[in-house]
């Protein structure tokens, strides 16, 4: 179960980068393949830092990768 | 199930201090017993005992680990990541740290306890030596489970 209230859609938009391997995109910010799993289950919230660097990987905004979502 | 690097890494860590402690202790404990000390010459043989026991513990966690990633590489014929540890990992490390510290003092707090109520200066040695065992374990558990659950 997703624990932080970040939700991401980074795995769609690998797959939609030619199926992009979570090593890969890994790869191309720096971080092991579990934090980019970790991210992708919503159990982990990425820094700042990170999240700019995936959303240069995929050419996005911030906000079309990363959503926040209130909790009441 | 599929275990990543990141938590296989605790578990190796694990096994190896559970080989360390055990061997160290036999041989701590065999040394002890075959000897005949006064109190300074016992405490002088613990505090050198607990001295040796780090860069033992350290040298072997390299070398068992150094061992372990070989044949890991070679068994499942993949190549260690590329970055062992990054912002994840060193969080989740800070936590597991947190968790040793605490461990450890909630050992020492205790062992003082223990000491006020009567207990032998080598009784307390052999439990500086557990409780160090004790709060090893507890970094490498923490480790697992944030690996795990995340943060």
């Amino acid at each position: 179960m997703a624990k932080n209230s970040i939700s991401s859609s980074i795995r769609l938009l690998r797959f939609h980068n030619n199926e992009m391997t979570q090593q890969e995109l890994a790869d191309k910010v720096g971080v092991t393949r579990q934090t980019i799993a970790s991210i992708e289950k919503g159990k982990y919230s990425p820094s700042l830092e990170l999240a700019f660097k995936i959303a240069g990987v995929f050419d996005k905004p911030l906000d079309e990768i990363f959503t926040y979502n209130k909790q009441i | 199930m599929k275990i990543s690097i990141q938590e296989k890494r605790p578990l190796v860590f694990i096994i190896i201090d559970i080989i360390v402690f055990s061997i160290y202790s036999i041989i701590v404990l065999d040394k002890y017993n075959r000897s005949t000390m006064a109190l300074p010459d016992e405490l002088k043989f613990w505090g050198a005992a607990i001295l040796i026991l780090v860069p033992i513990l350290i040298s072997s966690r390299i070398l068992l680990y150094v061992i372990f990633s070989i044949s890991n590489t070679v068994i499942t014929k993949k190549r260690e990541e590329k970055f062992l540890t990054d912002e994840l990992g060193n969080i989740i490390k800070l936590k597991a740290s947190r968790s040793f510290s605490n461990t450890f003092m909630m050992s020492f707090l205790l062992i003082m306890i223990l000491l006020v109520f009567g207990m032998s200066v080598t009784t307390m040695f052999k439990l500086f030596i557990l409780s160090l065992f004790m709060s090893l374990t507890a970094y490498n558990i923490t480790e697992i489970y944030y690996y795990k659950t995340g943060i």
